[in-house]
């Protein structure tokens, strides 16, 4: 264990040197933390507390709504822990990983171990990106204690669905029965869970009224991980019971059992992580018996020509990720899609009747959110990664240009079917589903430019680091072109004038111009070549 | 030193080994050559308890997984990956660490570091180093427990000529010492008339194996045996007077290549 600490602690020192040497580095820090230090202290002192929400005569309507959000997120991140586990092990550690912990004289457990407590670092990013929610949470009348013991819940879960992913893996990888098993669990949580929502639908006659019952039942409790992770923000939110007290013993327990049976069962996962991460096939055998398999999986969907042929000069980069692209993902129906559709699909069907919900902003506001997750997919940082990607003969700005195109229409596509539903349901003028497009896409070209400026400064958008510095950059570049959306949405709404039209459309320039920013600094990335 | 019992791996419906059963004694210099593909990286990583296989592996009688076996295992991959932040005497010092070696360590770390050209570069970090050097610290790093029992997988790729003829002495010094080792290479000349064993391998299977003492005997040289093994599974069948023949005309046709040259 002493070699492990050494190996860590040794990289993260290495690591701070690094900052030192590299400029740009430094200055990615001081930004990312002068950016913290800004969402800590200037709220705290301008953000005015407005007294909690009572709709529908419901007292802390908001706390409810926030409860049931962060419910929905939990059960939908640990579900999809519980299914990895069923597919994969280990998928933490690193080629070097394989080379030398592997080989030494360690426990296996002792070494998963050591991966999972690597895993604290992937919990802290998504927990820092929470951090950009206090001032929302500061909105919410939340205490400081409060506050931390959200980030805290967040952090506990990410972590524990690590350990949950092993020990599934651990206890199912030699069985398709306990396999079957856990799947028919996970499978049968989320049906109980929809089953209980129609259940309070149908008894309060409305879909509101049910909501607001579904949000409030202790049964959720019941549900291992993000319900035990619900009874203790009810609890925090609303103080705590003894429900609420056992949801946050069961919470600090069951991963520290789960970890004791992980050390206890030494399973094999050596093979799993090595292939995990070994790209390149052992054998010409298996590189032919490799290409087989995934021929016969492509070929289940015939794919249309639209692929290389298409393309000439630097715009066959757009081709190649497109035929790259249908193979990936045949179906125009893809998981973001529904995501997306179910997301905007419910916020438009609960808030039916609710007037401060009748904004299209709002689900603008929703989709913008949610389209961040989805740029990191974004098909511009796969090209960087591609040393083709600066031996192409063209024009770096077009070759920018074009490794971009596809990321930007794919997020469109995603949000059309999200967007016609909220039009329709809610009654918005179809005119809006152009200008929604529009703003999305020019939104995406914002994080586009941020990805690009962080991989010039990195080489890499795969440490914490560089990962924290390009949420950041993503959220500040994004900040004028949402507020000038946001100041003219709000007064085409409220009051329509010339104005606000106007300020909507210099929003859309400024990200524009923001992503053009993006296409310059890529370009003197091509023309200077990787850093790595 | 090491006993492979009816090892099989396969991949999905390819098996990269297939009821592989080898055995190498101690203090002994065994070599695994064959074909690309042949599933002789496979096998090394199998013996390393990298791989689900089915069968057993031994070695010194305990279970390869076991932590006891892999104190005196040592193991150079084909292709070497560094902590892209630690420094080259980082890497060393984990090893160190690792398999828990006595103060001394830092002697041998600097002598190998010294034999292989890296001494002044100790403060790299292994993000920055070349592929070569890469290799380097990964024989470095398999050396500096000195365990008893040394896995190369084609080692001397990558290597510069400075670096190959260090590592051919060392081959040399370790087998000398005692210690066992299994290289894996299709370069036939790796370890020059050092090794002791040779098991060949073909399409997952170990199709041949002989003792050096074997061959000297029937006058034959390891590229003889290699050729002659290979060719049968091939299909191609050479008579003795054929091979002799091809054998002179080869010789022939090189002083003339020269002269054209």
């Amino acid at each position: 264990m002493r070699a492990l600490f050494y190996l860590k602690i040794r990289t993260i020192i290495n690591s701070i040197k690094q900052l030192k040497e590299k400029p740009s580095k430094l200055i990615s820090a001081l930004f990312y933390l002068g950016f913290l230090t800004f969402i800590f202290v200037v709220p705290s002192s301008n953000t005015q507390r407005n007294p909690l929400e009572t709709i529908a005569g419901v007292e802390d309507f908001s706390l409810l709504v926030f409860s049931a959000i962060l419910f929905l997120i939990m059960i939908f991140v640990n579900t999809i822990a519980w299914h990895t586990g069923t597919k994969r092990g280990v998928s933490i550690f690193t080629f070097p990983d394989t080379q030398f912990l592997f080989t030494a004289p360690l426990k296996p457990a002792t070494i998963l171990l050591y991966g999972m407590l690597s895993q604290v670092r992937t919990s802290l990013i998504s927990t820092a990106f929470l951090l950009y929610q206090i001032p929302n949470l500061k909105r919410l009348n939340l205490s400081g204690n409060q506050i931390v013991g959200v980030f805290a819940i967040w952090f506990l879960l990410v972590f524990s669905n690590h350990i949950i992913t092993a020990f599934i893996y651990a206890i199912s990888f030699q069985s398709e029965k306990r396999k079957t098993l856990v799947l028919s669990v996970v499978y049968g949580l989320i049906t109980l869970t929809v089953v209980l929502f129609a259940f309070f639908a149908i008894r309060e006659g409305s879909f509101f009224n049910g909501f607001l019952k579904f949000i409030e039942t202790k049964l959720l409790y019941l549900i291992p991980g993000a319900g035990w992770a619900k009874g203790i923000l009810d609890g925090l939110l609303f103080g705590f019971g003894w429900l609420n007290i056992v949801c946050f013993a069961a919470f600090l327990i069951a991963p520290i059992i789960l970890l004791r049976l992980i050390y206890k069962i030494d399973f094999d996962y050596f093979e799993d992580a090595l292939s995990m991460i070994q790209i390149a096939p052992g054998t010409d055998q298996q590189a032919e018996a490799n290409q087989a398999a995934l021929t016969k999986y492509f070929n289940r969907v015939k794919i249309r020509k639209t692929g290389l042929n298409h393309g000439y000069g630097e715009s066959a980069i757009f081709y190649k990720q497109l035929r790259e692209h249908r193979r990936s993902r045949p179906h125009l129906i893809g998981l973001s899609m529904l995501v997306l559709l179910l997301i905007l699909g419910a916020m438009a069907v609960s808030t039916t009747g609710s007037p401060t919900m009748k904004n299209p902003l709002i689900f603008w506001g929703a989709s913008a959110f949610m389209l961040f997750f989805f740029s990191f997919n974004s098909t511009t940082f796969r090209a960087l990664n591609e040393h083709q990607f600066f031996t192409l003969p063209g024009k770096s700005s077009l070759k920018i240009i074009y490794a971009s195109l596809l990321g930007i229409l794919l997020a469109m596509q995603d949000l059309v079917p999200a967007y016609l539903f909220v039009i329709i349901y809610q009654k918005f003028n179809l005119l809006l589903l152009i200008v929604g497009l529009l703003l999305s896409g020019s939104l995406f070209m914002v994080f586009n430019t941020s990805q690009i400026i962080v991989f010039r400064i990195f080489g890499e958008i795969k440490s914490a680091f560089s990962t924290m510095v390009m949420i950041t950059l993503s959220l500040v570049c994004s900040i004028p072109g949402i507020a000038l959306i946001v100041i003219g949405g709000l007064g085409a709404f409220s009051n329509p004038a010339v104005w606000s039209y106007l300020l909507i459309a210099v929003g859309f320039m400024v990200n524009c111009l923001i992503g053009l920013l993006g296409v310059a600094v890529g370009k003197r990335y091509l023309e200077e070549g990787p850093i790595r | 030193m090491l006993k492979v019992n009816q090892v099989t791996k396969t991949y999905g419906d390819l098996k990269a080994n297939d009821n592989v059963s080898i055995e190498i004694e101690e203090n002994s210099v065994a070599l695994l050559v064959g074909p690309n593909g042949a599933g002789k990286s496979t096998l090394l990583k199998c013996i390393m308890g990298l791989l689900r296989y089915t069968g057993e592996i031994e070695i010194r009688g305990q279970r390869n997984k076991s932590t006891e076996a892999k104190r005196i295992m040592g193991y150079v991959p084909e292709i070497p990956h560094m902590y892209p932040l630690l420094t080259i005497a980082e890497h060393l010092e984990f090893t160190a660490r690792a398999y828990k070696l006595d103060d001394s360590w830092s002697e041998k770390a600097d002598f190998l570091l010294e034999r292989f050209e890296l001494a002044d570069k100790k403060d790299k970090l292994g993000g920055t180093l070349s592929k070569g050097m890469q290799q380097k610290l990964s024989i470095c790093v398999a050396l500096l427990p000195e365990p008893d029992f040394i896995l190369f997988d084609e080692p001397l790729i990558g290597l510069d000529p400075y670096a190959i003829k260090q590592l051919k002495n060392i081959f040399r010094e370790l087998a000398e010492k005692g210690h066992s080792l299994l290289i894996s290479t299709h370069i036939l000349d790796t370890v020059d008339q050092l090794w002791d064993q040779v098991f060949i391998m073909d399409h997952g299977k170990v199709v041949a194996n002989g003792k050096k003492a074997e061959l000297d005997q029937l006058g034959k040289t390891l590229e003889d045996f290699f050729f002659d093994v290979t060719d049968q599974q091939r299909g191609v069948v050479l008579t003795e007077t054929e091979l002799a023949a091809a054998a002179n005309s080869q010789q022939m046709s090189e002083p003339n290549q020269q002269s054209e040259k």
